[in-house]
């Protein structure tokens, strides 16, 4: 047995075609999970009564439940319950209708935001009281407050791990081939399942995620030292 | 289809011992990971940390790969890859056990990432340190492992608890390959019974509970170690 190049290229080229997918499912729950993150983050470093504890509670216990756990439950309950479900709030809808991608969408939102809320929640603990306080005295309310003096200092110290969470998510997401989402690994698995092909199909899914990876480090490092610039400013 | 089909602590309960019992070889992956690929990650430190040529531009590779490709994609290419590899030399491999290809591709990862982190730890520690231990006449190893080593451990250990709780969660990933851990005996349960998501629901209880304790047990070392960090100065 040897790698077959020709066989490596189809697969390659196959995996290509799904990187759209994949970034669906990397910047989709990003997106979700930043908004209700920082929701979580704020109620649980303001200490809003009752739900701060529910909220801590709420991180500490999925925090510790990995990806691909995630996942398998979100799909068996959607595939056991979501007839019922679609019945009692009455749409024609069955679970054939619905593709695996938006599944795989929900678990891995569910997987992000616990995660998420950890790094806002630090980010947010390190921008000092005084600074709250600077911006009431000049009169300002506090979404205000928040949004143009908190949120600013809070992310450069949240970007070094905001990138960690998202290339993470970025690899963990090759995992919704378990429920049989179509992203690049996947792709690039049934082009190889043809022709027996299973170690050219890994190696170029490889070689994608890889080259993803490559790059989105690059745009992080560039948005770290954008985000930063006040604070160079600052030194000089 | 009422509740009960889908649900019931009566078998939530039946089926913890069954899955418990894949608990010790979890666990077995994380401990050989950790300590052999945190050797092999101090071993990859030092090279890059003195700039050995040739080495070092490899390592480089070699890590940036592990770090932007998927862990699963890493399993099946050393599952698939190795035979291949070593067959060229002329071992026959194919029928060790998938344990120990799970395990090789575990430790190749973690020594990635660990290097990291031991690479920044010691860089972390003020070259004055290393000044200091030699005008007092310590040798190069010396210094390492009296000095420098104590030192940097004591920064590694928030990145270290990341780490650790990261590579236990990723173990559940080796169920794919077909090693019967926790993943693989609730995923074995479904199959025989069509009711899984008690196993499942089993599998996560007891990864919530060892991910707490790991948790927990980082932060009491690092509050322990960093007394002399909080009073300022060390």
């Amino acid at each position: 047995m040897d790698i077959q190049f020709d066989f490596l290229y189809r697969c390659f080229i196959q995996g290509l075609k799904h990187i759209p997918t994949t970034l669906l499912l990397v910047f989709v729950p990003m997106f979700f999970s930043l908004i209700i993150g920082f929701f979580i983050a704020v109620a649980r470093v303001f200490k809003t009564p009752y739900l701060s504890k529910i909220l801590t509670i709420y991180t500490t216990i999925f925090r510790g439940i990995p990806n691909i756990l995630v996942l398998l439950i979100v799909n068996l309950i959607f595939l056991l319950k979501f007839d019922d479900f679609a019945q009692f709030i009455g749409i024609g809808w069955r679970v054939r209708d619905i593709d695996k991608i938006y599944v795989a969408l929900f678990g891995l939102t569910l997987y992000l935001i616990p995660r998420l809320t950890e790094t806002i929640r630090s980010a947010l603990i390190s921008v000092d009281w005084s600074q709250y306080e600077a911006g009431f005295s000049v009169g300002m309310t506090k979404s205000q407050t928040m949004k143009s003096i908190v949120i600013p200092q809070m992310i450069p110290v949240m970007m070094p791990v905001f990138t960690n969470n998202f290339i993470g998510l970025m690899k963990n997401s090759s995992v919704v081939f378990v429920i049989g989402a179509v992203d690049v690994l996947n792709g690039a698995l049934i082009e190889g399942a043809d022709y027996y092909a299973f170690l050219e199909a890994y190696l170029a899914a490889a070689v994608i995620y890889w080259i993803i990876g490559l790059s989105f480090e690059r745009v992080f490092i560039f948005l770290e030292n954008y985000s930063g610039m006040y604070r160079k400013a600052l030194v000089k | 289809m009422n509740f009960n089909d889908l649900f019931s602590f009566e078998r939530l309960i039946e089926n913890m011992p069954n899955v418990l019992a894949g608990l010790p070889v979890t666990l077995s992956i994380v401990v050989c990971a950790f300590f052999i690929g945190g050797l092999l990650g101090f071993g990859i430190a030092i090279i890059r940390i003195r700039h050995i040529k040739i080495l070092e531009q490899l390592i480089i590779v070699y890590i940036s790969f592990m770090r932007c490709t998927p862990l699963i994609v890493q399993l099946f290419v050393v599952y698939f890859g190795l035979p291949l590899l070593v067959g060229l030399v002329g071992i026959d491999i194919n029928r060790w056990d998938k344990l120990i290809f799970v395990l090789i591709a575990y430790i190749l990862n973690e020594a990635a990432f660990l290097s990291e982190l031991i690479r920044s730890s010691i860089l972390a520690v003020p070259a004055g340190q290393t000044e200091a231990a030699y005008s007092i006449g310590l040798s190069n190893i010396q210094t390492y492992f009296r000095i420098i080593i104590p030192q940097a451990g004591r920064i590694a250990i928030p990145g270290l608890s990341v780490q650790i709780i990261n590579l236990f969660q990723g173990t559940s990933l080796a169920f794919l390959m077909g090693v019967l851990d926790m993943m693989g005996r609730a995923s074995a349960i479904g199959v025989n019974t069509y009711h899984v998501i008690e196993a499942y629901l089993d599998v996560a209880i007891i990864f919530i509970i060892i991910s707490i304790c790991l948790e927990r047990f980082f932060i009491y070392l690092n509050k322990k170690y960093s007394y002399s960090l909080i009073k300022g100065g060390y």
